[in-house]
């Protein structure tokens, strides 16, 4: 017997347990990756492959960001943007300006507290 | 390390190409760019002790774009011109002498890594603007270098550095792996502001936080000519402003240390001409580049060109380089 046999038979109850509810949950097995290889892997690394570890830590905590993240919306964005006239830009501004914020609340949390206003001032 | 990059056949290569008694010592590899090996050791010349740095490509088999012995010229060219580089000491391409093409320089002490830099000037007062300052002198004295004594394998553009700059970026957005509304948004923006094109003059294409060696006294050297080119001077200068070289010291616009009238006094002092909205629009332009640059590196992680974590995570990098886009044509 092959595993689909085996699930074609299975009894209905089964079929509705949430396998991404079974502790530890995948973000939480990425948080004690992610911290394995800071603590444990890292200081037990060559020089030349730590950069690597840290990055790969890195990632995991980037993966449990995105599993717990609120999915975004599909905001539609229109087709080309080289020909909007100005009204059009600015309203496709904030939509793709509040993408981006979202992309980096995952990727890179706190990036966009240096923005706009703060760049205008620094090189003022 | 290649395994014919010993000290024994240092001692031997440098004993004939400097025609004195040369002895070298242990080899210290350090860990700089991603595909070229440096190596820093102390040579007995005559009696004294010296220190130097061989760069090599490895014996890969692969295609390089720029020939070491290229890189060593633009340094000699640099070096005449008065800009700050490690004096090369001698360049070959010939294998059979440490396995691979290499060039000797002098070793400049100082600091490379940008957070190390930005401590060091923080430590020292006045340090930060004195380093932009001799960065911007370097520059100009780099942009006015003649276009005619460029190594052979440099290509000559012509034509319109602007222009050239837009029709790349409309290429290479059209490629993406995935769509980029922010990069999009970022070209229509530079469509519509398009800068006076500057004359494509010899330019070193990567200076910033990383590529400089900086010590109590300001800039050792500029290192890395692996990506010399011809082009728009503010190409060069503007790269310089990224928030990407700044290690979070993100007040100080040139690299986290200085400020962007510290680099302008600089560029002036050493007989170059300033344009802030000429500086912006490159600043724009460079920003979506290192996007696309990033985008690229994730690109060539799937499809297996360069199967590595670094390149995958380059591409989860995008998102910054468009936020750092758009805080630039925001309200402009």
């Amino acid at each position: 017997m092959d595993v689909g046999d085996a699930r074609d038979g299975a009894p209905d109850a089964v079929e509705h347990v949430d396998l991404r509810a079974d502790r530890p949950t995948a973000p939480e097995l990425l948080e004690i990756i992610a911290e394995t290889l800071t603590t444990t892997v890292l200081p037990a690394t060559a020089p030349h492959a730590q950069h690597q570890v840290r990055v790969a830590a890195n990632l995991c905590r980037i993966l449990e960001r995105e599993l717990l993240a609120e999915r975004v919306g599909n905001a539609t964005v229109p087709e080309s943007l080289l020909e909007l006239d100005d009204d059009e830009a600015a309203v496709v501004f904030a939509q793709v300006k509040g993408l981006v914020q979202a992309k980096l609340a995952i990727n890179k949390p706190g990036y966009d507290a240096h923005d706009a206003v703060t760049e205008n001032a620094v090189v003022a | 390390m290649t395994g014919a990059l010993t000290a024994e056949r240092l001692s031997a290569y440098m004993t004939a190409e400097l025609d004195a008694d040369v002895s070298v010592a242990d080899l210290a590899p350090v860990t700089a760019g991603a595909r070229r090996i440096n190596v820093l050791f102390d040579a007995t010349i005559n009696g004294t002790v010296e220190s130097f740095c061989v760069t090599q490509q490895p014996n890969t088999g692969e295609a390089f774009e720029r020939s070491m012995l290229s890189e060593a010229q633009w340094l000699r060219n640099a070096a005449a011109a008065s800009v700050r580089v490690a004096e090369i000491i001698a360049a070959s391409e010939d294998e059979s002498i440490l396995g691979g093409p290499f060039f000797i320089s002098r070793q400049i002490n100082g600091a490379t890594i940008p957070k190390k830099v930005i401590e060091l000037c923080g430590a020292h007062p006045g340090l930060g603007a004195n380093l932009a300052h001799q960065i911007g002198e370097s520059m100009a004295r780099m942009h006015d270098m003649p276009v005619d004594e460029v190594p052979d394998d440099v290509e000559r553009p012509t034509g319109n550095t602007v222009e050239a700059a837009i029709e790349w970026a409309e290429t290479e957005l059209a490629d993406l792996l995935q769509r980029s509304p922010a990069l999009e948004l970022t070209l229509r923006w530079m469509i519509r502001n398009q800068p006076t094109p500057g004359a494509a003059v010899p330019i070193h294409g990567d200076v910033r936080n990383g590529n400089i060696i900086v010590n109590e006294s300001g800039l050792g050297a500029i290192v890395d000519w692996e990506t010399a080119h011809i082009g728009d001077r503010f190409e060069d200068l503007a790269w310089l402003a990224q928030r990407m070289w700044r290690a979070r010291n993100d007040q100080l616009e040139i690299g986290g240390f200085a400020n962007r009238s510290d680099l302008r006094a600089g560029y002036e002092a050493g007989g170059g001409e300033w344009d802030d909205e000429r500086f912006h629009w490159w600043k724009v332009f460079r920003t979506l580049w290192w996007g696309v640059g990033m985008a690229r590196q994730g690109r060539q992680h799937l499809d297996g060109t360069f199967r590595n974590i670094i390149m995958a995570a380059s591409g989860r990098r995008v998102a910054e380089l468009e936020w750092d886009a758009l805080c630039l044509i925001e309200g402009r």
